[in-house]
């Protein structure tokens, strides 16, 4: 069979790690499905079943098997066990073949152009990290016959930056993993590349490394969804946030050891940066200064109120206050 | 064995394996080794590698139905409304090969000649190898889920249940459904499961009044009207291949707001709303796009001519309209 859209390679353009554990099978299949359906063949996908017993990986083996062959050929179950989230995506990158690499956990599923999309961009600017949109949904539990299953619960956004910019990454950007491809040579010999010591965006130092090393392309559409739990508990988004803090500190210290050429754009938007900082560094000396004129007219007021409080002329005159207090109440009442 | 016609409408027929012998008059409710299955979708314009990701997802979970003994047999309908075959004899043979190993015992390829729209495509296409138990109605941008048939066959366990949907993936469809029992509205074109004793009784698709759009409810509706159920299954599913905008909204083409705005109108005809034609014709002539105009034009002179249905449901026990929409909706699409 030789048809348009199908690519055979022994080395893969793209090798998609897929993360997934106990209980999960939902996420994982409709992960793997969405795989199976893209419009590109030329990738192959290495599920990482993080932390699983023996039942569950068989349960995996045999999902995968029922996949037609044209699919299931190119993927492989690895188990692996221990450590974080970044711990089997580090493992994985030591054996994938592709010249990219894509990493997702099995809350992702693809639109069917993703790895088209990564590869056209890829092979229009060989070698740069290559960024695509991600969208998200709130999904909240369901229960599926004997499935622990889900719904979504709120229509598709796409809350992170149209285009990347790499002081925005490494401050505030929170876009996930999927959104990024790295040319191999950006992984190769990196004993860790993704932190293992972080709850939440593990990945953001080696995207900031690898676009600084080879640069980045922006694809600019979106061809990944995450669905993610509906979080309503303030204690959960409060932890969320601590998660998020904490990796933005450990990014910024490993960051700051590195002498680092600085991406295209750094001058002018520091530049910007500057003259924003000295506007708002006027505008804050023009408040302050209003704010000391205020307060000094205020305790001008103060003193004299004080002063009339306190004076001869006002103690006098206080019967004749009463009785005028007298005369006003008396004279509303019998109105 | 092979047996063709010519252009305008050429049926090409593979008997790829034995069927069992008297199962087809049987009515079999049960998922079970003896009932039989026909899948069926409409091409129009497909390339050979749209093709052969559909069948790829077809003989996955033909395969898998059959080892799992949820299936008699699976016979695959392809349609196709091209200006010109899209499927060769060459290719013909290679999909009735790649099929024969993959539990789908019987395969036609039915050129229509003309583009006859879903509906229509669609009705040339039920029985075309004589009644089966189920017939799968799909689209060909779908890639089936090796077990959609495992999931969705065994809710036909209930006498009342007539069509049985799966859900869609990457975007999950908004209308709402019972999350016990799965109970909705309406089921989708693009991945609905149809018991026979529907078809018999409600018959086929109305293609003289729906052209693209809107088949499917009108389908439905008329299903719950003669006493069925319709079901979603969660756990089943259908890779949808449809796409998003960079800002997260679907992207339409000009046919698909013409089509649309013109089922809307013939919806709310049919399922005798005409206060909601009066609103509608009005709220699509101030909007302002031409095939909005267009829609509403054509449907006036449909009238002018008597070519609209019968309204139906007079009392309004199935049809409900929320807005735009025939079901109420559990999320809007963009966020």
């Amino acid at each position: 069979m030789n048809v348009p859209g199908i690519v055979r390679n022994s080395t893969p353009f793209l090798s998609v790690i897929l993360r997934t554990q106990e209980g999960r099978r939902a996420f994982l299949m409709d992960a793997l499905l969405s795989l199976a359906a893209q419009s590109c063949s030329d990738f192959e996908v290495v599920v990482m079943a993080h932390d699983v017993g023996e039942p569950t990986a068989r349960v995996i083996e045999e999902t995968l098997g029922e996949f037609d062959p044209e699919f299931s050929r190119r993927v492989r179950c690895e188990r692996v066990g221990g450590g974080g989230r970044a711990r089997a995506f580090n493992t994985a990158i030591r054996s994938v073949r592709g010249e990219y690499v894509a990493c997702m956990d099995d809350n992702v599923v693809a639109f069917g152009h993703w790895v088209e999309t990564v590869r056209k961009f890829a092979k229009s600017e060989p070698g740069r990290v290559v960024r695509t949109r991600v969208a998200t949904q709130s999904i909240e539990p369901m229960c599926w016959d004997d499935w622990e299953g889900y719904m979504a619960c709120t229509g598709v956004s796409t809350p992170f930056p149209e285009m990347f910019e790499f002081w925005t990454y490494v401050f505030e950007d929170m876009s996930p993993k999927c959104g990024f491809a790295f040319p191999r040579d950006c992984l190769d010999g990196v004993l860790t590349p993704f932190d293992e010591s972080l709850h939440r965006g593990e990945e953001k130092e080696v995207v900031a490394r690898s676009v600084l090393r080879n640069g980045v392309v922006d694809a600019g559409e979106v061809t990944t969804l995450e669905r993610t739990w509906h979080v309503n508990d303030p204690s959960d988004i409060a932890k969320e946030a601590d998660e998020w803090n904490r990796t933005r500190s450990v990014l910024v210290s490993k960051l700051d050891r590195l002498e680092i050429l600085a991406p295209v754009g750094t001058v002018s938007a520091l530049d910007e940066f500057r003259r924003a900082r000295s506007q708002a560094d006027a505008q804050l000396a023009e408040i302050e200064s209003d704010r000391i004129a205020v307060r000094e007219a205020f305790d001008r007021l103060q003193t004299e109120h004080d002063a009339v409080l306190h004076s001869t002329s006002w103690r006098i005159t206080r019967p004749l206050r009463v009785v005028s207090d007298l005369f006003r109440r008396t004279h509303f009442r019998a109105r | 064995m092979r047996r063709g016609g010519e252009h305008p409408e050429s049926v090409t027929t593979y008997i790829v394996a034995m069927i069992r012998p008297g199962t087809s008059h049987e009515r079999t409710r049960e998922a079970s080794s003896a009932c039989s299955l026909q899948v069926q979708t409409v091409l129009y314009g497909h390339s050979p590698g749209e093709i052969w990701n559909f069948i790829e997802g077809v003989r996955a979970a033909a395969r898998c139905a059959r080892t799992r003994g949820v299936c008699g047999s699976v016979t695959l309908a392809l349609g196709d409304s091209s200006t010109q075959r899209l499927i060769d004899g060459a290719m013909e043979e290679e999909i009735a090969q790649s099929l024969r190993d993959n539990g789908v015992d019987r395969f036609h390829y039915l050129y229509f000649g003309e583009n006859r729209g879903s509906a229509g495509g669609q009705n040339s296409l039920f029985r075309i190898g004589g009644r089966t138990d189920f017939v799968f109605v799909t689209n060909p941008d779908a890639y089936l889920c090796p077990d959609v048939f495992c999931e969705l066959l065994p809710a036909f366990r209930e006498d009342d249940v007539g069509i049985v949907e799966a859900r869609q993936l990457p975007l999950e469809h908004p209308k709402s459904f019972d999350p016990a029992s799965g109970e909705t509205g309406w089921a989708s074109g693009a991945c609905m499961m149809v018991s026979a004793e529907v078809l018999d009784e409600v018959g086929d698709f109305d293609h003289e009044t729906f052209f693209l759009y809107c088949d499917d409810v009108d389908f439905s509706w008329r299903t719950r009207l003669a006493g069925f159920r319709i079901i979603h299954r969660p756990s089943a599913r259908v890779f949808h291949d449809k796409r998003l905008s960079p800002n997260g909204t679907l992207m339409a083409s000009a046919s698909e707001f013409y089509y649309s705005a013109e089922a809307a109108l013939l919806m709310a005809w049919k399922y005798s709303r005409p206060d909601l034609v009066e609103k509608w014709s009005n709220e699509l002539l101030q909007g302002g796009i031409p095939e909005h105009r267009r829609a509403v034009d054509e449907f006036r002179q449909r009238k002018a001519v008597s070519r609209l249905p019968r309204p139906l449901d007079p009392e309004g026990s199935v049809a409900s309209f929320f807005g735009y929409n025939y079901a109420e909706h559990r999320f809007g699409v963009g966020g």
